[in-house]
């Protein structure tokens, strides 16, 4: 009895079945279709499934798509403003000082959020983001694209500012061109789903 | 030795190269004085040559790199935009599109219905009025005369349904607010009798709170979605119906499957996947399996369970539709025949529809659960809420559930009257020594719906699979191509036609029994046919012992007949 044309082996396929009571299937999932971590210390998040890819198009990504709104590039200039003016409330500060600490405030939180922090705050893709920073989330990964030619202006600018209002100070030049470099260096297409681990200080990140 | 003219020719060499030179610097002095200038007279340009000016301060180094990271960033700037995304997009050309366009067919909506599974369509039983213990059903084979029949088909296990105070109920609700509820319960769906109701159910099964449903089917596919997601462990019973199935389906988690109702092979999946797992991110897991198996009739050890899941930090969701209302000696479920806390079990689902005669489904479990699925369980925010009158009735079944119970509480009017017929339903066909050889029961004494499977050694005989379907089957590898429309397995078709022929044959004298009617591509599991009876407590006990009696005589007269050949030339 043919249950399809072309299904001949159906009879020795069979034999592999189980009966309904003892499955005898369990463990169904092999570890390659798994979440992993990576064990090198260079490694690149892996391309998404086809499944993914349906779930991450299933609704807007409301994570990413904000920093699309001309308010939202407004902000990062009004929040340097603002850094700037509460350090200068420091008398103790010098406006060097004041200003390297902007650049330096500015790197850390942006450098946390756009690239420390992975997945989303809500859920709205069943988790198909979850590997993915905010950086590599805008756009769906597009590189070149306006809002993140203006993310990557905004550190550069800060940089050459605060390294003019800090008199050139060869140590704090250091400093300042140094934290340029970390807001830049992530930013860049060679950077895209690039994951470092280091080894004994932080935990081997997820891949897949 | 050198001579002197070479000298002199070194000698004017050197003065006439930096004269040269000065003319050279000094044109591009003035060159650069010039565009300086002309700088300065765009607007804003004073302000850029004075920042280079202030910035260079004897430090070339500095500057070239600040100068690198300038002209970095305006390449930066200049680049087009570069798709990641639709990388592996493959770019077709007009004409090529064109092309597919005129060569494209409608595929047909569905297949078209093959000779030997018209049988199917004929064999739906229709009713007329309500469906109750006793029901009138339009004979198709008889010129659609009515005839009225005990009905062991319905799963309205309690037989609430005609019950006369059930029906006021739901009529004055009607009469007061309509048929419908008119949005999603978090937009102007909820009513009163919503949260009497919710009150209500909490109260009876001894939760702190329960949340509504609209569609009990819905209901395990929309609350597992809610709390597991990609990532996530979700340890699941290899026999559960299919809506639990499609719920861990979807909610994109891991899946492990044990054998079904086999807790030493649960155990050996939670060290194993405890061991497994270890080192990587710590996610929610839970273990998922069914009170009274839709697809088994019968239940798991839930005080191992319940050890087992402490023992391994696991949580615990116990799918209750068929045992809230039938199981226990106050129809609690399962919980109650065990003596466990409702606490102890994470995540209660059940169904308002079968034995508490209404319809929808609802959850209970502890107030932060609940509250988190009315923000995050897409068919409660999204869907229309449950209708208000079928909440009331809900309401009216749990508290005449209620007001039967006795005064020591150790038993039940109503559910005894289910328990009484279920274990002489029970007993009669178990002691059928002939009935036996022929099929197997596979429902647990206390199950209300009982389970026969046509016996192993006529399976054999007839040449029949050990199951049909499940992992690793021909059938999952054409649902993996999505050629599911084109499967058709004819032993499972034709085993399913020998039970409808028992059916139909037992309906002669007035019984509807029914069957299992599973589609083989929607199901995950490895699965085999049965002949289903669902006792009723409106049943009285001389029509059981008349139901047993040609239920038995109709089973092992079409059993033993039948042969390997008559079995193939069946349709």
């Amino acid at each position: 009895m043919s249950v399809f044309p072309g299904s001949q082996s159906q009879q020795q396929q069979q034999a592999h079945i189980p009966s309904a009571e003892k499955l005898s299937i369990s463990p169904t999932t092999s570890k390659e279709n798994r979440r992993r971590r990576s064990s090198s210390i260079i490694s690149h998040v892996e391309p998404e499934t086809i499944e993914i890819k349906n779930d991450q198009e299933v609704l807007p990504n409301l994570n990413a798509n904000w920093v699309h709104f001309k308010g939202a590039w407004l902000v990062h200039i009004v929040i340097i403003a603002l850094l700037r003016i509460f350090y200068n409330l420091f008398p103790v500060f010098t406006k060097e000082i004041s200003w390297t600490l902007t650049n330096v405030t500015y790197v850390i939180g942006s450098y946390i959020m756009f690239h420390q922090v992975k997945g989303t705050p809500f859920e709205f893709n069943s988790g198909a983001y979850d590997n993915l920073t905010m950086w590599e989330q805008i756009d769906n990964g597009d590189q070149y694209t306006p809002v993140k030619k203006f993310l990557m202006g905004v550190p550069i600018a800060l940089f050459l500012i605060s390294t003019h209002y800090s008199n050139y100070d060869i140590q704090l030049f250091i400093l300042n061109f140094t934290l340029c470099l970390v807001a830049v260096i992530p930013k860049l297409p060679i950077s895209h789903r690039v994951r470092i681990t280091i080894p004994f200080i932080s935990e081997p990140q997820m891949i897949k | 030795m050198t001579s002197p003219g070479t000298r002199i020719v070194a000698a004017t060499s050197t003065v006439v190269i930096p004269e040269y030179l000065n003319e050279a610097a000094s044109s591009i002095i003035t060159k650069s004085q010039e565009l300086l200038d002309a700088i300065k007279r765009i607007p804003g340009g004073k302000i850029i040559i004075d920042y280079i000016r202030a910035s260079y301060q004897n430090d070339p180094y500095r500057s070239l790199f600040e100068f690198i990271l300038v002209a970095f960033a305006i390449r930066y700037f200049l680049k087009s935009k570069s798709s990641y995304s639709k990388k592996d997009y493959i770019k077709l050309t007009e004409k090529e599109i064109d092309e597919l366009v005129a060569d494209w067919q409608p595929a047909p909506l569905t297949v078209p219905l093959r000779d030997d599974e018209k049988w199917q369509l004929d064999s739906i039983p229709i009713t007329k009025g309500q469906i109750s213990s006793h029901t009138e059903i339009i004979d198709n084979r008889d010129n659609g005369k009515l005839k009225s029949v005990i009905n062991l088909a319905s799963l309205n296990f309690l037989d609430l349904g005609i019950n006369k105070e059930m029906i006021e109920a739901g009529i004055e609700q009607i009469n007061y607010s309509g048929v419908g509820a008119c949005g999603p319960p978090n937009f102007y769906g909820t009513q009163d009798v919503h949260f009497r109701l919710e009150e209500d159910l909490a109260r009876f099964f001894g939760a702190e709170k329960s949340i509504l449903y609209a569609q009990d089917f819905c209901t395990a596919q929309s609350i597992i979605p809610c709390f597991l997601k990609r990532g996530d462990i979700a340890i699941v019973d290899g026999g559960v119906s299919l809506q639990l199935q499609k719920a861990v389906m979807i909610s994109r988690c891991e899946v492990f499957w044990y054998d079904h109702n086999d807790l030493e092979s649960l155990e050996k999946t939670l060290k194993f996947v405890n061991e497994d797992f270890r080192g990587e991110p710590l996610t929610r897991r839970f273990i998922i399996t069914e009170g009274l198996f839709e697809n088994y009739g019968d239940s798991p050890d839930l005080k191992a369970l319940v050890d087992l899941k402490k023992k391994y930090k696991y949580r615990l969701i116990i799918e209750e539709s068929r045992s809230l209302g039938v199981l226990g000696a106050t129809g609690r479920g399962l919980a109650e025949v065990y003596n466990i806390p409702r606490s102890d079990i994470d995540i209660t689902v059940g169904s308002m529809a079968l034995a508490f005669a209404s319809s929808g489904g609802f959850c209970i479990g502890e107030t932060p659960m609940i509250n988190y699925q009315k923000l995050q369980s897409n068919a409660y925010v999204y869907s229309a809420a449950l209708p208000p009158y079928c909440a009331k009735v809900c309401s009216k079944a749990l508290s005449l559930i209620e007001n039967a119970t006795s005064e020591n509480g150790n038993s039940n009017k109503i559910i005894g009257r289910l328990h009484l017929k279920i274990k002489k339903f029970y007993k009669l066909l178990s002691s059928d020594k002939k009935l036996n050889e022929c099929v197997t029961i596979v429902s647990e004494p206390e199950s209300p719906t009982i389970h026969l499977r046509i016996s192993k050694s006529i399976r054999e005989k007839l040449e029949l699979p050990a199951s049909y379907g499940g992992i690793g089957s021909n059938m999952e590898k054409f649902v993996e191509k999505g050629l599911e429309e084109n499967y058709f397995d004819e032993e499972y078709n034709l085993e399913n036609y020998l039970l409808q022929i028992i059916i139909d044959k037992i309906l002669k004298s007035n019984i509807l029994i029914t069957r299992s009617k599973r589609i083989l591509h929607h199901e995950l599991l490895p699965l085999i046919p049965e002949l289903i009876i669902n006792v009723n407590a409106g049943i009285t006990e001389d029509e059981i012992v008349r139901c047993h009696q040609v239920i038995s005589k109709e089973i092992i007269d079409t059993l033993t007949n039948i042969n390997l050949k008559t079995f193939d030339n069946l349709i």
